[in-house]
C-alpha cells in the first residue's frame, strides 16, 4: 500500500520557519489541507512535489527518502501548482503532448489519455486553441487535465479551484472524487466547502505545524462546545462582532440578528451552544489565541 | 525525439527572431555579392569589373597554379608590373590579383602605399620576400576565400548576438513564466527534460552555423570558383607564414576556422544557459549573455594595452598576468574563431581549447544544476 511520510519536515527561509517539525503520514485518500495565507500549506505541497528541499527532515514514499528516489518518485507524481505557468503560443493539445512526453506516458497511450482528461475537464472543444485564448477558469482546468495524465498514484493540487465558478468547481468536485480511490490526493483549498466535500482526513495548518488533523468527524469534534449562535438586536450583534468575532451574521425578519460565534466561552448570555462545522473548526484552530499551535 | 522537437519548437516559435535570422542571413550573401560585383582588375591594357574581373584574375592566377617561385614572380612583374594605389588617397589598386599578390607579399608598399620601384632588399627580403619563393609555398586564386574570411567573421559576430537572443529564454523563461514547478515534479524533468533544452539551444546553434557557413561558402563557389582551396593559407593572411602557418591550405585553414566557429557556437550557447539558469528574467540573461560575449574585446583591446602601457610586462610576473588575460580572451567565443588566433605565441595554443574545453563543460554542467535545483 502507498504510503507518503512526511518525517519531522521543515523549510526555513533566513529566519523564518515556513514549515516546522511536521509529521504526518498520508496513506490512499483525499487530504484537505486548510489554514491561512502563509500558514505553509504551498511549501508543504511544493516539499512533497520535490520541487523544494526541505531544510531538515525528510519525506518518505513507500520508505524511501523521495529525492533519492528521483524520477520513480516523479513518476507516480501529478502536481498542480498554485501558480499555473503555462506557455500562451502552445496549443491545448501540444501543452498536453509536451507534459505527457516529459511525464514519460507511453506514446500509445498518449492521444487516448489526453482526449479522455480534456473531455473530463470539459476541454475538447478547444484542443486546437492556444492556451493564450483561453478563460482564467479554462486554464485552471488545463492545470488539473495536465495533472493527471500520467495517472498519478499521489497527486497534489495546490488551490485547484480557485478561478473556478460554481459549475466548473462542481464538475471538478465530481472528477476528484472519483480519482480519489486507490491514491493518494493532497489538496489544499480555501474554499472550506470543497474540502467537506472532497476529503477523507482534513488537515489544518498554522504557522508550518499540524494544528489539527483527522476525519470531518473528528475534526469537527475538536470544536465540540466551541460554537455559538444567539440572536439580538443588530446593535448588540456589531458589539459582539467587535469584540469576539462573528463566524457568520444573518439579518433575520424581524429585525434581529442571527449571530454565530467561535469562542472557548459562551460569548453571551443567551448564547446556545450548536454543532460545529468545518468553518467553525477553521475559523477556531487559526484565531488569533486559538488553540491551533 | 519528440520531447526534443516540442523543445526546438518552444525555442523557435518566435517569428520575429527567425524572420531577423533570414534577413541576417539575406544581408550578408548581399555584402558577398556586392564585394564580388566591386572587383577590378586590369589584364593587357583591358580594365574589367565584377564577375568579368574575377574571372580574367583566374584565368591569369591559374597560369601561375602551384609551388610560387621566383621566376614566377618575375613573370608576372614582367608582364603585369607592380601595383600601386590608382590615385593618391583613393585605395582602389592597379594591376591584377596576382600582381597584386607580388607587391604586397615580395615589396615594401604596404608600409610605403607607394607603388614600389622593386623587391625587398637586404635584411627585409631575407626575413619577408624570400619566404614566398623557397617551394614550400602554394599560389593560387584565392581572393574569394580571403573575403568571405572577413564577410563571415562579422556575421558569426552576428550569429552570436541572435543565439543570446535565442538562448537566453531557455531556462530563465521558464522561471519568469512559473512552469517550473510541473516540469521539475515531472518523470524526466530533471533528467532527460533538461538535457533535450540544452540539446535543443545547441541543435538551433549548430543548425544557424551550418546554414551560415554552407550558404557563404557555395555562394563564393559560385562568384570566385574553387580553385584557391589547395593555395597556402599565407597568401590571405601574410602573418600566417612568420607565426610558422603560412604553408596551410586554404582549405586547412578554413576548415580549422569554420571548426573553431562551431565551438564557438557551442561555447556561447552553453555560457548563455549558464546566464540563463541564474537569471529569473529572459532580459536579464540576453543583456547578461552579451556582455559577457563581449567582454574579451575590452580584455583584448583596453585591458590588455592598458597593462601594456603601465609597464606591467615589465614586472616578474607580469606576461604571466598578461598571458592569462590573452588566453581567456582567445579562449571565449568572440576571439576563438578569429583569424588572429593562427598568430598568437604557440605556448599558448594548447592552453587555448583547454580553457575552452573547461568553459564549455563547466557551463552546461553548472547551467543544468542551477535549473534542476531551482526552487
Amino acid at each position: 500500500m502507498l504510503e507518503l511520510k512526511l518525517d519531522r519536515v521543515s523549510k526555513q527561509y533566513k529566519q523564518k520557519m515556513v514549515v516546522d517539525r511536521l509529521e504526518y503520514t498520508f496513506r490512499t485518500g483525499v487530504y484537505g489541507l486548510l489554514g491561512e495565507n502563509g500558514a505553509g500549506k504551498t511549501t508543504l505541497l511544493r516539499m512533497a512535489a520535490g520541487v523544494l528541499k526541505p531544510t531538515a527532515g525528510q519525506i518518505l514514499c513507500n520508505q524511501c527518502e523521495i529525492g533519492k528516489l528521483g524520477g520513480a518518485y516523479r513518476m507516480k507524481l501529478g502536481y498542480l501548482p498554485q501558480k499555473f505557468g503555462y506557455y500562451p503560443n502552445f496549443t491545448v493539445w501540444r501543452y498536453m503532448e509536451y507534459l505527457a512526453e516529459l511525464k514519460a506516458v507511453p506514446p500509445e497511450l498518449v492521444k487516448g489519455r489526453i482526449e479522455q482528461l480534456l473531455g473530463d475537464t470539459g476541454l475538447s472543444g478547444v484542443q486546437s486553441a492556444k492556451i493564450k485564448t483561453l478563460s482564467g477558469g479554462m486554464v485552471r482546468r488545463l492545470g488539473i487535465a495536465q495533472s493527471l495524465l500520467n495517472d498519478p498514484e499521489i497527486l497534489i493540487l495546490d488551490e485547484p479551484t480557485s478561478g473556478l465558478d460554481p459549475k466548473e468547481r462542481i464538475r471538478f468536485r465530481n472528477l476528484l472524487s472519483s480519482l480519489g480511490r486507490g491514491r493518494i490526493v493532497l489538496l489544499s483549498s480555501h474554499i472550506v466547502a470543497d474540502i467537506e466535500s472532497l476529503a477523507d482526513e482534513i488537515l489544518i495548518v498554522k504557522a508550518g505545524r499540524l494544528a489539527e488533523a483527522g476525519s470531518l468527524q473528528e475534526i469537527l469534534e475538536s470544536a465540540e462546545g466551541k460554537v455559538w449562535e444567539c440572536t439580538v438586536p443588530p446593535g448588540q450583534a456589531e458589539s459582539l462582532n467587535r469584540r469576539v468575532g462573528a463566524s457568520s451574521m444573518k439579518q433575520l425578519e424581524d429585525g434581529r440578528v442571527c449571530i454565530r460565534i467561535v469562542s472557548e466561552g459562551r460569548p453571551a448570555e443567551d448564547a446556545v451552544p450548536v454543532s460545529p462545522n468545518l468553518e467553525d473548526v477553521y475559523l477556531y484552530q487559526t484565531m488569533e489565541g486559538g488553540r491551533g499551535v | 525525439m519528440r520531447l526534443l522537437k516540442m523543445e526546438l519548437y518552444k525555442i523557435t516559435a518566435r517569428p520575429v527572431m527567425n524572420i531577423a535570422f533570414f534577413v541576417m542571413l539575406g544581408f550578408f550573401l548581399l555584402v558577398l555579392w556586392q564585394e564580388a560585383d566591386g572587383t577590378r582588375t586590369e589584364l593587357d591594357g583591358e580594365v574589367y569589373h565584377g564577375l568579368e574581373a574575377i574571372r580574367a584574375d583566374r584565368q591569369i592566377a591559374k597560369g601561375y597554379e602551384g609551388p610560387f617561385t621566383m621566376e614566377k614572380a618575375e613573370d608576372i612583374v614582367g608582364r603585369f608590373g607592380f601595383s600601386g594605389y590608382m590615385e593618391e588617397g583613393f585605395q582602389t589598386r592597379e594591376g591584377n590579383f596576382s600582381s597584386q599578390f607580388v607587391t604586397d607579399a615580395m615589396t615594401d608598399f604596404l608600409q610605403t602605399g607607394q607603388r614600389p620601384a622593386g623587391y625587398f632588399t637586404g635584411d627585409d627580403w631575407e626575413n619577408y620576400g624570400k619566404r614566398y619563393v623557397e617551394g614550400n609555398f602554394w599560389f593560387g586564386y584565392t581572393k574569394g576565400w580571403e573575403k568571405m574570411q572577413d564577410v563571415w567573421y562579422i556575421a558569426l559576430v552576428s550569429l552570436h548576438v541572435w543565439l543570446v537572443l535565442m538562448a537566453a529564454p531557455v531556462f530563465s523563461e521558464e522561471y519568469s513564466r512559473e512552469t517550473t514547478g510541473i516540469l521539475l515534479s515531472s518523470c524526466h524533468g530533471k533528467s532527460t527534460g533538461i538535457r533535450r533544452k540544452v540539446e535543443a539551444a545547441m541543435g538551433i546553434g549548430v543548425l544557424a552555423y551550418l546554414c551560415l557557413c554552407a550558404l557563404m561558402v557555395g555562394l563564393m563557389g559560385i562568384l570566385y570558383g574553387w580553385d584557391g582551396l589547395g593555395a597556402s593559407a599565407g597568401m590571405m593572411v601574410h602573418s600566417f607564414l612568420f607565426a610558422g602557418h603560412g604553408t596551410w591550405s586554404v582549405a586547412f585553414l578554413l576548415s580549422l576556422q569554420f571548426l573553431l566557429g562551431l565551438v564557438s557556437v557551442l561555447l556561447d550557447i552553453a555560457i548563455t544557459l549558464f546566464l540563463s539558469s541564474k537569471c529569473s528574467r529572459p532580459a536579464t540573461a540576453v543583456t547578461a549573455g552579451m556582455a559577457l560575449y563581449f567582454l574579451p574585446y575590452v580584455g583584448n583591446q583596453v585591458v590588455f594595452r592598458m597593462l601594456l602601457d603601465f609597464g606591467v610586462a615589465e614586472l616578474p610576473w607580469g606576461w604571466a598576468v598578461m598571458d592569462a588575460l590573452r588566453i581567456f580572451c582567445f579562449s571565449m567565443p568572440l576571439y576563438l574563431p578569429h583569424k588572429e588566433l593562427a598568430g598568437i605565441p604557440s605556448r599558448w595554443l594548447w592552453y587555448i581549447p583547454a580553457v575552452a574545453a573547461l568553459e564549455l563543460l563547466a557551463s552546461i554542467w553548472r547551467g543544468c544544476r542551477n535549473y534542476w535545483g531551482y526552487e
